[in-house]
């Protein structure tokens, strides 16, 4: 499949090709990772978060690239492994000063709002979680998720929005969150 | 509530990424004036990045999901694996040029040894009579192994035509076959095998040309054989007895102190008496229709076996020079 045919479907937001691509420059990319002391799980994890990066910019229809995107992702790869041997640096050194608490309090925050998110129904996830993370736009989330108009999801995205706002206030005071 | 909304739509869009750079500035300026709008914010900011995780994470999962395995094209695109398989290639290739050229140099050896060995015993059996009545070119005899026995009977003929004052005709050499139906009666020349040891094929390859005299129409009778009939037209093969288990004579030597040879048969085997290790016998046997003669050589002398005798007598010499040089040239021609 060309890079060409693999970005057009990658835009739609057609998994499929993100799933051919991961296969097809697993190995490559991974070895960045391997080759630099990461384990086979970071290596794995770095891939992954390099191929989603890519995902965004080209469901969001940021993306033009100039070269292959096997050089695309290595870069991406490149860069990420660099922050996260640098994160690891710096919670090293965090653990040192004791500033690892505040980092617990965010991964709670998240937990909480994971929990809330489960409990909607499928359709909200959805149509919330293209909006927010994969920035699809309204006219893509009507095609992928088969709604009538651009209204009618939007409609449903904030209807949606507003139930998880209301779901994760009725369960958790806003001290809880915010303390 | 309308101040509320329209918090909401700013959050939401700065969130969502939707707004420009200097919008997002002024936004961020009014957050840190406004302690409600930036509670709302932190609260929406909680929620679309729990959001942007749960996303996150099913993407990843599904990642993971999938099989990473080498397939086929992976196999061949990957360097080490290829280089591998290029080498294993490389040798198969070798190695079975190898075997192939082994195989091939052998082979045609061994054709060439089968060619050379055939072409000579091809000109030993390749003898046309020019001759009607001896029809030699429709004997039919195994190429290789019955060479010998096929030269022979051209001897014997030969030499029987001769007996009988014959014109000779001249001997074509080519291919030949004998044709047993055709010619039923069998003449068969035996040798004791291990009185003496013969080289038949050289013996064979020394005698590749000879005349052979005209025959009558007539069938040709040999009398000299001491009445054995040897009838030249239905000749079917001259054989060397040890080729032919049913016409081995077995033969026990009892040694005497005194001189006096003598020999007799029992259930068919011949005992030979006396001492006969001072020079090697021969035992020729003359086989046609019906009739089975044996003769004796030994010391240069010929002598005529009585398979019937069952005490033991003397050595009965033949004196018939016919029969001797008849004897002589069978003996001879092996």
């Amino acid at each position: 499949m060309k890079d060409s045919v693999v970005l057009e479907r990658l835009s739609k937001g057609d998994e499929k090709a993100l799933d051919y691509l991961y296969k097809k420059h697993y190995r490559m990319m991974t070895k960045i990772v391997l080759s630099n002391s990461g384990t086979e799980q970071e290596a794995m994890d770095i891939y992954q978060d390099a191929l989603l990066v890519l995902w965004q910019k080209a469901v969001r229809g940021n993306l033009v690239l100039t070269s292959k995107i096997s050089t695309y992702l290595y870069s991406i790869c490149m860069n990420l492994w660099r922050k996260e041997l640098d994160r690891k640096s710096k919670l090293s050194n965090e653990v040192k000063d004791g500033e690892i608490y505040q980092n617990h309090d965010s991964e709670e925050k998240v937990r909480i709002v994971r929990e809330c998110i489960e409990e909607l129904g499928d359709t909200c996830r959805k149509i919330l979680t293209y909006h927010y993370f994969d920035g699809m736009s309204m006219p893509d989330i009507v095609k992928k998720m088969k709604f009538a108009n651009t209204d009618t999801a939007k409609t449903k995205k904030y209807k949606c929005k507003k139930r998880l706002d209301n779901l994760i206030r009725s369960k958790y005071t806003t001290g809880d969150f915010f303390d | 509530m309308t101040e509320h909304t329209q918090h909401t739509d700013l959050i939401d869009s700065y969130l969502s990424g939707g707004m420009t750079p200097s919008e997002e500035t002024s936004f961020m300026d009014l957050i840190e004036t406004d302690p409600i709008l930036k509670e709302e914010f932190l609260f929406q900011q909680s929620i679309v990045g729990g959001l942007k995780e749960y996303r996150k994470n099913e993407l990843k999962n599904r990642l993971s999901s999938i099989s990473v395995g080498i397939g086929f094209f992976g196999f061949l695109m990957n360097a080490s694996y290829y280089k591998v398989m290029a080498a294993a290639l490389t040798l198969g290739i070798i190695g079975y040029g190898t075997y192939y050229t082994i195989s091939e140099f052998l082979f045609e050896e061994e054709v060439q040894q089968a060619e050379q060995f055939s072409i000579q015993s091809k000109e030993l059996l390749g003898m046309e009579v020019d001759h009607p009545q001896l029809n030699f070119s429709a004997l039919q005899i195994p190429e290789v192994v019955e060479y010998a026995t096929a030269l022979l009977a051209n001897e014997t003929v030969a030499e029987s035509n001769e007996a009988a004052n014959i014109e000779p005709v001249k001997i074509v050499q080519t291919r030949r076959k004998t044709d047993a139906k055709k010619n039923p009666s069998k003449e068969v020349v035996s040798f004791k095998e291990d009185v003496e040891t013969v080289n038949g094929s050289n013996q064979l390859a020394s005698v590749p040309e000879f005349t052979v005299p005209e025959i009558n129409e007539e069938p040709v009778e040999e009398e000299s054989l001491n009445g054995v009939s040897i009838n030249v037209n239905n000749l079917e093969s001259i054989g060397i007895s040890e080729s032919e288990e049913g016409n081995k004579v077995e033969i026990e030597q009892v040694k005497r102190n005194n001189k006096v040879r003598q020999y007799k048969f029992e259930e068919g085997k011949l005992y030979l008496y006396g001492d006969f290790s001072g020079d090697p016998y021969e035992l020729l046997e003359i086989n046609s229709k019906g009739q089975k003669t044996l003769y004796f050589y030994h010391h240069k002398l010929y002598y005529r076996l009585d398979r019937y005798q069952k005490s033991a007598t003397t050595f009965e010499q033949i004196t018939n020079k016919k029969l001797i040089r008849e004897l002589e040239i069978i003996r001879t021609s092996k």
